[in-house]
């Protein structure tokens, strides 16, 4: 598995390449209750699953992707395979210009995992010796790591909290401390995964506005895995869309919301409530209030202008607002509909 | 370079360190107050046999004697199997090996950096437990030469104990539950090491086929340095105790690598 051409890499060579990368692992099936633990017990069934089907995927440098994709649905599987910490089935992989499962020093100092859902950091000590450690571990200077734990600290405004044991962090501030024992050593690629889970809104605002800075001046490649659709929505102009294990979009962020069409949602309050049966609001999936008197519709881009118009004409609006279909909506309406999908 | 990489076990040793006098109590209840418990047993069920047969001796070790020899499977307990890399076995298991992986610090070097820290807070331990036992007259007065050579050959024992126990916890790349086949191998290890009853009481051919296996190291050999009884000579005894250092060391990167394709992370 150890790879011929090494890291001859250009400016321009992908920081990502891999071409039907496979992961399947062995599961094994039980039936349910005492009999079937017996049975499994004297004959044991198991099937292979593939959490991730010949994945083929290309990032060039400084670029951010979302990876998007419902539980179970491959993306941590794919990024433990990019950083080296699963082995793949089939299929190949280069990161960085190396083969991430030899996993050579080199490598693993130029990349970084955030873990929303694991610790990296040792609970029992102050998140300042983590950092001195972490600093030895990727041999960052004195210098660099002075300057770089001082301003992480300050950004993320937890320079106070440099000597507390991480046991005694809230969530919040945990996850802070993750995020600067990661990005000590300055990594050229950073995967991060669940970042901002568990989060209250104000914390997952600041991470996410943190990222988009760094990213910004150092032009980091970044590969995030989220739940929250704002995360992806603020920093990620390419998603990437994970079904079964399988690609199924690869595309800007504007194009993903027009996946579905090029439909604008309308909101519409009126000063009293309105006929419902009117024919106008034939073609255009209403969606009521109880009491008649607000409608969220959807209208094709085309004709947008002419039917608000018509509206606006027929009947009492006090309001009006007009958005793209919300990329969570459209998220939501592909995993319900897989065959909406392109390919 | 060489520096650099003298740093991260010198800062490994010294973060380890730091964890594990974090919790005091729990440092003494886990690792010092067993063999405090395992000799005061031993101690007295010895004293009881002995006292019940009104003195002499049995296979040439009289009470006084063999109640030294307590004391010193003791000493020797302390310093070269007070460290379990039970935490090895649980991080694959649950996936916290991870972080590990991803370091540019290989992960079996950052168990032995903790190894290392562990067994100096031991030898401080041991050394006092030592003058504790001299203090109170239940050892005899010491040569320090031979107190030195024999707590240098139970630290090399102890890197023996180490391996076995790092390779124990590895079988958790195919196994949920390890900590049966410690158990075994831990009641084997009392047993015929000789951590209990000296290997010189047991048959004459099982004697012989445990000279074929690591397990009089463990304890006897390192005890009869102490008493300054030993047999074999202790260049002998150091260059076949490093023999099977090498060889269950390559055993246990043999299983790294082999386990490590079976890692899945679980829990991310």
């Amino acid at each position: 598995m150890f790879s011929l051409w090494y890291p001859f890499v250009t400016v321009n060579s992908p920081v990502i390449s891999c071409q039907s990368l496979t992961k399947e692992y062995v599961s094994a099936r039980k039936a349910p209750g005492f009999l079937g633990t017996l049975r499994s017990f004297v004959s044991p069934n198991s099937v292979t699953v593939s959490a991730v089907q010949d994945f083929n995927l290309e990032v060039g440098p400084g670029e951010i992707v979302g990876l998007l994709g419902p539980n179970g649905a491959g993306k941590t599987t794919l990024i433990k395979m990019l950083t080296g910490i699963v082995a793949p089935s089939r299929g190949i992989a280069r990161v960085l210009g190396y083969e991430p499962f030899s996993r050579p020093k080199d490598f693993r100092k130029r990349i970084a995992l955030v873990m929303g859902q694991k610790s990296q950091l040792w609970l029992d000590i102050p998140a300042y010796d983590s950092f001195q450690l972490l600093q030895r571990y990727y041999e960052v200077s004195e210098r660099d790591f002075t300057q770089r734990v001082h301003s992480l600290g300050e950004i993320l405004g937890v320079r106070h909290l440099f000597h507390t044991h991480i046991r005694r962090l809230s969530l919040g501030e945990r996850m802070k401390m993750e995020l600067m024992a990661c990005l000590l050593h300055n990594p050229d690629l950073c995967f991060l995964d669940e970042p901002t889970i568990g989060l209250d809104v104000v914390a997952q605002k600041h991470i996410r506005d943190f990222f988009k800075e760094y990213q910004r001046q150092h032009k980091t490649t970044i590969i995030l895995t989220s739940h929250y659709m704002a995360d992806i929505e603020a920093l990620c102009p390419r998603i990437v869309l994970v079904l079964g294990g399988r690609k199924r979009f690869d595309g800007s962020i504007g194009d993903f919301e027009r996946v579905l069409g090029r439909e604008k949602f309308v909101t519409l309050s009126f000063s009293e409530p309105v006929d419902r049966a009117d024919p106008i609001w034939t073609g255009l999936n209403p969606q009521w209030d109880e009491d008649g008197t607000s409608v969220e519709l959807q209208i094709e881009e085309e004709s947008l202008r002419e039917r608000s118009i018509a509206i606006l004409s027929a009947f009492p609006v006090v309001d009006y607002s007009t958005e793209k279909l919300p990329i969570e909506r459209v998220l939501k309406t592909l995993l319900a509909n897989p065959h909406l999908l392109p390919g | 370079m060489m520096m650099r990489e003298l740093g991260k076990w010198q800062k490994t040793i010294s973060v380890s360190l730091s964890r594990y006098m974090a919790f005091k109590a729990d440092f003494f209840l886990m690792l010092v107050a067993p063999s405090l418990v395992f000799i005061a047993i031993n101690y007295n069920i010895w004293r009881s046999i002995y006292e019940s047969r009104g003195g002499g001796s049995i296979s040439g070790f009289t009470m006084d004697q063999m109640l030294q020899y307590q004391c010193w499977s003791f000493i020797v307990t302390l310093l070269v199997r007070s460290h379990r890399t039970w935490n090895l076995s649980e991080h694959i298991r649950l996936g916290r090996m991870t972080a590990f992986l991803l370091y540019p610090f290989d992960a079996w070097k950052y168990y032995a950096g903790e190894f290392i820290a562990f067994q100096t807070l031991q030898v401080v331990t041991a050394v006092l437990a030592i003058g504790v036992l001299e203090f109170f007259n239940f050892l005899p007065p010491l040569d320090i030469a031979t107190c030195l050579v024999g707590i240098g050959f139970s630290l090399l024992v102890s890197v023996l104990w180490f391996v076995i126990d790092f390779t124990f916890g590895l079988i958790a790349f195919w196994l949920e539950e390890v900590w049966i086949f410690r158990v075994i191998f831990g009641f084997f290890a009392v047993l015929f090491s000789g951590a209990f009853i000296p290997i010189e009481l047991f048959p004459r051919a099982l004697q012989r086929v445990l000279e074929y296996t690591p397990f009089p190291f463990i304890t006897s050999v390192p005890v009869h340095i102490f008493l300054g009884t030993s047999h074999v000579s202790l260049w002998s005894a150091a260059v076949t105790l490093l023999g099977w250092i090498a060889s269950l060391s390559l055993g246990a990167m043999m299983l790294w690598r082999r386990g490590l394709r079976l890692y899945n992370a679980a829990g991310i």
